[in-house]
């Protein structure tokens, strides 16, 4: 007979049990079963010894939080008695490890930004991007235009794709009563709201059903109408290339989530191009800013990318001198994360992987300072509680108990410096951070982020558990009774400490050379020459080119402009890329189209050659000037006369520029190819005006439009504002870097002020003997320091190569022009160090060697 | 000394009742047997326990048996402290009814 009761039960109850009784009511739990089993049978018996077991486990769970709880109330008892009784080393160790903690939740922020973006939109999973592969010089380059007819193409040749959303941006004038906006509209499909989750805050789904109706965002619907619902309202739209319409507001969608990658403030049916923009939707030579595709299914993505060839052929057929390779579709949940590849993407914040590393270690190296400096205070002021820990022993606490104690203390420790962390990025680094770059607007809610509390939770028990292990198996590793007979002796000379020391002077070291050479190249980028005189140059955008004409004879009257230009295109405003042949080879130039004098007016120097000249009437049909990098890329030996061909026509090169920075200095300069173009075109007027007068040329010239145009948004700016959002930027990367070296200064300093603080305690009586016997207090501050110096010459051997290493290799990832690196980050950051620590260690052996050693060496 | 509560009492008074054959399987049994309830064996240990501790009744174990899964039972026993504290429990009970007028219900 089988007398043994159900094994799964019987485990219960043996884990379940209380230890106490375990043994003879397991027994009577079996003999009862047995009993049962004679008399009512093998089920009515294993059923009974389940209900046994299953009534076990809540007051198990009981008994073991009552106790837990009880416990746990001792711990932290004693740790927030610890925490007070030490308030200089606490203050040292929460501190600390706040200002890293919320550091590094400005850094997840901005991770999460990075790589997170898009998840918002319900078909998220089933979205592609498409984007076209085109090889220029050996080298495949990524773009996230496409062919304006791929996308209804697509659709119409895979049964797999749902539906497909082209986009297309482009500006119009906007007019609503005494508002005239200069806006940033976005024609896409009529499905545009149903394959993206922007819910409508007014209007439905259908909202752009109509040709001339708009879909306003909720930002845009506040400037032009308050609060008010403005659907049904009639408002102009001057499109380009067009004369006013009447449009209705049909929809305003919610505040857009801020981790949408892509933004829009007016929306209109793709169709209205038609005729205005776009006059064949079939033609492949025309491309569109981005085509969206979504499938039922998204593994079915490969069968649509493999059978494309037909597309790639119609394509290039048409469009000679964008000759795709391939397509490629991006998936719309890491189109943001990987923008930083693509040219021409839809993604309005790219975050490049340099700025994401630098960040990222930046936090990373915070915690690291602020955890050694909580081990190595930890282990110095073990000593002082070498009686608690013998006491715990001899009362029967075993290791592991210790060892839980300890770890448990410092995550308590953790969560007030979590509390304290959130609280500093909430209201101070966040903010500081959204200032310092104007396109993020970082909030710290943990409650409303479930990955930021996720972050954080790991984050309390990496810092928790990681920094207390090794203190806490240190400190348990005491004999009971040599502690409590007074044998046990903490070694003033401890290698892991010192090694920890090492690590926190490099850490620092090489942060502050990257706060200065950031700093330094910040000067530099704003002092750099751009290449021509942007100081005097005053720029118009244009509404139509009659204007130009117009404000140009009436500005002739002003002495203070010395001269006037159009062009089509701007330097500095726009970046067209055009494909150019030349020697039967293909290459992608950077093309302005621009009019008389508009060199001469941007003081864009000429090296070689002519201008355009206005009595040549052949300059517009086929002259060109080029820049250096034209020269030398194309390998011309004797430039002027060369022919190259674009869109199949001959064109002569005429003279050669100076190279100059149309972009930032983040971009390389790319060959430069000027056509030139008349007064009918004109989207531009640039003046120059005497030096010193700008602003008041500016005033005039604004006078003189509005007086001219009433009807027309005044848009002149000064041309050496055009990169500000850049300079900006830098200020802030320059700002953020000296932040996160003055920081990582003072964790390091408080660190080594609470270790030589607990030093000194311990050595009082050596040094008051020192100094009965006659030494000095510079030969014994000379012995304190000694040992520091040498962690210190060791610490700057390693620093300086990497740091060397690590930031040469950051401002290449960031610029492609930039400051060589020099001797002097480093130099100051070795100066900056030793003069911190110095000061530091002295100030307190000082104020330890100036007391009276009596008080030191007398008992009671 | 101090009074000992309603369970501990019953679970002393039923060892000493059982004289030598007490463990936690018969003292359910007695219990059953006198008061007509069902004690599970956790509401018996619990008591148990505590006059274990106060030193009331000591342990001692039998051979291991095979429908106890391969465990002895292990056997209570009063001690002479716990033969005063019943002597106690009894005159403080006799001296609690004293005096205290018939309810009645008693077949005489």
């Amino acid at each position: 007979m089988n007398n043994k009761p159900p094994k799964i039960a019987e485990w219960i109850l043996t884990k379940f049990t209380g230890s106490f009784v375990k043994y003879s009511a397991l027994g009577d739990f079996n003999e009862i079963y047995n009993e049962l089993l004679i008399e009512k049978g093998k089920l009515n018996a294993a059923l009974w010894y389940w209900l046994q077991a299953l009534k076990s486990i809540p007051s198990f769970f009981i008994d073991k939080t009552f106790w837990g709880i009880i416990m746990f109330s001792n711990y932290f008892k004693l740790t927030i008695r610890n925490l007070l009784k030490h308030k200089q080393t606490s203050f040292i160790n929460i501190f600390g490890l706040s200002v890293a903690i919320g550091i590094s939740i400005v850094s997840y922020l901005f991770y999460e930004f990075g790589y997170y973006r898009d998840s918002f939109h319900e078909n998220v999973d089933n979205i592609f991007v498409v984007e076209s592969v085109i090889e220029n010089k050996g080298e495949d380059r990524l773009w996230g235009t496409s062919p304006l007819p791929i996308g209804p193409a697509l659709k119409d040749n895979f049964a797999q794709i749902e539906s497909y959303v082209r986009i297309n941006r482009s500006r119009a004038v906007i007019r609503y009563q005494d508002n005239v906006f200069n806006e940033r509209i976005t024609f896409t499909d009529e499905n545009f709201f149903e394959m993206f989750t922007f819910p409508l805050h007014y209007g439905n789904k259908k909202a752009l059903s109509n040709n001339n109706n708009v879909v306003l965002s909720f930002e845009s619907a506040e400037k032009y109408f308050g609060k008010v619902n403005p659907v049904g309202k009639e408002i102009e739209i001057t499109l380009p290339g067009s004369s006013k319409e009447t449009f209705f507001v049909s929809g305003v969608t919610e505040k857009l989530p801020k981790n949408s990658s892509f933004i829009f403030d007016f929306v209109i049916n793709f169709n209205k191009q038609k005729d205005i923009l776009i006059n064949d939707f079939n033609d492949w030579k025309l491309t569109t800013n981005a085509t969206f595709i979504q499938l039922t299914n998204p593994a079915d993505i490969s069968t649509v990318s493999n059978n494309l060839d037909n597309f790639i052929a119609i394509q290039n057929s048409a469009n000679y001198e964008r000759q795709i390779k391939e397509f490629r579709f991006e998936h719309l949940s890491t189109m943001a994360q990987n923008s930083h590849k693509v040219r021409g993407s839809l993604v309005y914040v790219t975050i490049f992987p340099g700025q994401m590393l630098s960040l990222f270690f930046t936090g990373l190296f915070l915690l690291i300072l602020a955890c050694f400096n909580y081990m190595n205070i930890s282990i110095v002021s073990a000593t002082g509680r070498l009686k608690e820990i013998g006491v715990r022993k001899v009362l029967g606490g075993n290791r592991k108990n210790l060892i839980v104690q300890f770890i448990g203390e410092n995550l308590i420790i953790c969560f007030i410096a979590l509390f304290f962390g959130v609280l500093m990025s909430k209201y101070f680094f966040a903010p500081g951070f959204n200032s310092a770059f104007s396109v993020f607007n970082f909030e710290v809610n943990p409650f409303e982020n479930t990955n930021l509390l996720i972050f954080l939770v790991s984050l309390l028990l990496l810092v928790g558990i990681g920094s207390g292990l090794y203190p806490s198996i240190f400190i348990s590793s005491f004999k009971p009774v040599n502690i409590l007979k007074g044998k046990a002796r903490f070694k003033s000379k401890n290698r892991f400490t010192k090694s920890l020391l090492v690590v926190q002077f490099i850490i620092s070291m090489v942060l502050i050379v990257d706060g200065i050479v950031f700093v330094k190249n910040t000067e530099y980028q704003k002092s750099r020459d751009w290449g021509y005189n942007n100081e005097q140059a005053i720029v118009i955008p244009l509404e139509t080119p009659a204007q130009f004409n117009a404000i140009n004879d009436e500005l002739k009257t002003n002495l203070n402009i010395i001269g006037t230009a159009g062009s089509i295109s701007h330097v500095g405003r726009s970046k067209n890329l055009i494909s150019i042949e030349s020697n039967l080879d293909n290459y992608e130039v950077v093309n302005f189209t621009v009019g008389d004098n508009y060199l001469e007016t941007l003081g864009i120097k000429l090296l070689q050659g002519r201008p355009f000249q206005k009595e040549i009437q052949t300059d517009i049909e086929n002259s060109i000037i080029v820049n250096e990098t034209f020269v030398k890329i194309i390998g011309l030996k004797e430039p002027i006369g060369k022919r190259i061909l674009y869109d199949e026509k001959p064109y002569y090169i005429i003279g050669v520029v100076k190279d100059f920075h149309y972009a930032n200095f983040m971009n390389m300069i790319e060959p430069v190819v000027f056509f030139k173009t008349n007064e009918e075109n004109y989207n531009y007027l640039v003046v120059k005006a005497e030096a010193n007068t700008v602003n008041k040329t500016e005033e005039s010239i604004k006078a003189t439009w509005k007086k001219l145009f009433p009807d027309s948004p005044y848009k002149g700016y000064f041309q050496d504002s055009v990169f500000n959002g850049y300079k900006f930027a830098m200020d802030g990367v320059a700002t953020t870097s000296a932040f996160a070296a003055i920081i990582s200064l003072l964790i390091t300093c408080m660190g080594i002020f609470g270790l030589v603080t607990l030093n000194i305690q311990k050595r009082m009586k050596e040094m008051s003997i020192r100094k009965v016997l006659g030494a000095s207090s510079g030969s014994i501050m000379r012995l304190i320091n000694k040992e520091f110096i040498w962690i210190f010459i060791i610490s700057a051997f390693v620093a300086i190569p990497s740091a060397f290493f690590g930031v040469n290799l950051l401002l290449k990832s960031l610029w492609k022009y930039y400051e060589e690196l020099n001797y002097i980050p480093f130099v100051s950051s070795i100066i900056l160090v030793l003069i911190s620590a110095g000061i530091t260690i002295s100030i307190q052996v000082y104020k330890a060697v100036v007391r009276n050693p009596v008080e030191n060496l007398r008992y009671e | 000394m101090k009074l000992l509560s309603r369970a501990e009492e019953i679970v002393l008074v039923t060892i000493w009742k059982l004289q030598g054959n007490a463990y936690g399987i018969t003292i359910r049994e007695k219990i059953y047997e006198d008061t007509g309830q069902k004690w599970s064996i956790g509401a018996i240990y619990a008591p148990l326990h505590r006059i274990q501790k106060k030193g009331l009744v000591k342990t001692f174990e039998g051979n291991p048996i095979p429908e106890r899964g391969g465990r002895s039972k292990v056997y209570y026993e009063v001690t002479d402290k716990g033969k005063k504290a019943l002597a106690e429990i009894k005159s403080v009970n006799e001296s609690i009814w004293n005096e205290a007028p018939n309810l009645g219900t008693e077949r005489s």
